[in-house]
């Protein structure tokens, strides 16, 4: 029999359309992928194994009945545990939010999966309170990378990136408030989508920081990608930063030409503190797509520190009663970053506001010039599961917040970003951000299809 | 007069006994830490000259009468 678990959703709603396969076999296998193999990748903290096999017989019923099939008919998925799934309590990676009643309802990305025939798998693993770039938890022990289990998955999205990574869903969900789906999808060598600002509604799930906040797709394949994006973003009155419009859907224009693309790589802040590796990816990336040019994101600098204080502070604002009640339950990690934040001046958050704006407006002006650019995802690939800093630009600095220095200042003002995996000396993956204009996520997505077309971006199997 | 340098230790014990912050001696070193890794890097964009026009990123709409 076919295994299932390794081919891309797209193949699976495919083969089931066809009537190759049913929803109930490929759950099945999923589910006892997740049994032999999670207990080493710990991407998994819930299992939803009734709910999926009842949803994957609604499939299968539906096409028995020769109705149409919805997109993602089938694609087996699994969220980050931020993610409201009604039954289950949203833990947040934390272990006091474990005291809270189960969510009572799903969150809206998962009410939109479900309506596009996605089956949920369950809930997955995560940096505590999404506060983290390593894939670490001081409650559920780390995420570990599939393909060397001694190393991190990075995060916070780790159980999302080891999951997809690791053969244990097709697709996962992740949030990125600096970086934590592009960090993960570096890291463990996958696809992953960070929306622009407001276009996928963060309704029932945890929040981290509400200024910065994202939700998004990891996967294997660029076409899940498209087609989980097309399936969850568009407004919501529930979540007030919401776009009001439904974005252009991209799966249609997934295999479009990109030869009328300007494509620039980002210079200054995007290479002085990348290593060999991350920069010999960007090389990779450039050279298919001929990309010479260099566009500079003015004080990337000091974007980055603006959003690494508007994090401290409003986190720290939004567990005001937690730190103060139960601060011994916490991440150690976390709670003292959170303590610290909760000392600033109110002039910084408002200054780091003003900065955000004009760093956006100048920002912006570049894609008058260019539609694409490129910059390093992480950079380093994977560090191993216990170490504590790297070496940077000479400088000896601590892993967990410097692992996201090339995310952070793109998501601070919004900008879709698709990280593509790009492997070296057949060591460990590292990704490329592809960075379009804010609504541009087709562009993103078509230009990282042909990378997946060509073998530049790939995705590999690993040895579990 | 010289102005003293900045001390984060001072800094953090003043703000968690001002602010009822718990601080005991085994978290005090690491937030200590984490305050003064962000007197280091506010600079960068508190000493960042902007014009008065700018206003905050975030916006805040009034709704509508129907809303």
């Amino acid at each position: 029999m076919t295994d299932w678990t390794f081919q891309p959703g797209h193949a699976i709603t495919r083969a089931i359309n066809r009537g190759e396969i049913n929803a109930r076999t490929v759950t099945e296998q999923h589910l006892a992928a997740i049994t032999a193999h999670d207990p080493r990748l710990n991407a998994y903290t819930d299992v939803t194994a009734d709910r999926a096999l009842h949803q994957a017989d609604r499939i299968d019923a539906l096409r028995r009945a020769g109705q149409p099939l919805p997109p993602l008919a089938g694609v087996p998925y699994a969220v980050k545990n931020l993610v409201d799934v009604a039954g289950l309590t949203t833990r947040a990676g934390s272990k006091i939010n474990r005291d809270n009643p189960p969510a009572s309802a799903d969150a809206t990305v998962v009410t939109r999966l479900d309506s596009a025939g996605a089956v949920l798998l369950g809930s997955l693993n995560m940096g505590e309170y999404a506060y983290d770039f390593t894939g670490l938890n001081a409650h559920d022990g780390p995420s570990r990378n599939p393909h060397d289990t001694a190393r991190m998955t990075g995060g916070s999205s780790g159980g999302s990136g080891a999951a997809a990574a690791g053969g244990l869903a097709a697709l996962t969900i992740g949030s990125d408030t600096n970086g934590s789906i592009r960090v993960p999808a570096s890291l463990c060598g996958l696809f992953g989508l960070k929306p622009t600002f407001g276009a996928v509604s963060r309704a029932g799930t945890f929040p981290f920081v509400a200024s910065l906040d994202h939700i998004g797709p990891l996967a294997r394949s660029v076409e899940d990608l498209a087609r989980a994006f097309d399936a969850v973003a568009g407004p919501d009155a529930a979540d007030p930063v919401c776009r009001a419009n439904a974005p252009q859907p991209t799966t249609a224009q997934l295999e479009g030409s990109i030869t009328d693309l300007r494509v620039a790589r980002a210079g200054d802040y995007f290479t002085r503190m990348a290593t060999p590796e991350a920069l010999c990816a960007v090389d990779i990336v450039a050279r298919a797509l001929g990309a010479t040019s260099v566009v500079s994101f003015p004080e990337s600098h000091r974007a980055r520190a603006a959003a690494f204080v508007i994090t401290m502070t409003e986190s720290a604002n939004l567990h005001r009663v937690r730190i103060r009640g139960r601060p011994m339950d916490f991440d150690p990690e976390v709670r003292d970053r959170l303590i610290a934040g909760a000392m600033l001046p109110a002039d910084w958050l408002v200054q780091a506001q003003r900065f955000r704006s004009w760093y956006q407006r100048a920002c912006l002006m570049l894609f008058s010039d260019v539609d694409v650019i490129l910059a390093p995802a992480t950079p380093c690939s994977a560090p191993l599961l216990d170490q504590k800093t790297f070496v940077l630009d000479g400088v000896e600095l601590p892993v967990r917040p410097n692992l996201g220095l090339f995310t952070q200042p793109i998501s601070f003002i919004g900008l879709p970003v698709v990280t593509v995996p790009t492997w070296q000396n057949g060591a460990m993956p590292i990704g490329v951000q592809i960075i379009t204009a804010p609504g541009r996520e087709a562009i993103a997505l078509r230009v990282a299809r042909v990378l997946e077309k060509e073998g530049i971006a790939t995705v590999r199997r690993p040895a579990i | 007069m010289t102005k003293p340098p900045f001390d984060p230790a001072v800094y953090t014990d003043l703000m968690a006994s001002a602010l009822d912050l718990p601080l005991t001696d085994v978290m005090r070193p690491a937030v200590i830490a984490n305050v003064a890794l962000a007197f280091k890097l506010a600079p960068l964009f508190v000493d960042f000259a902007l014009p008065d026009s700018i206003e905050p990123a975030p916006v805040f709409h009034a709704g509508a009468a129907d809303d």
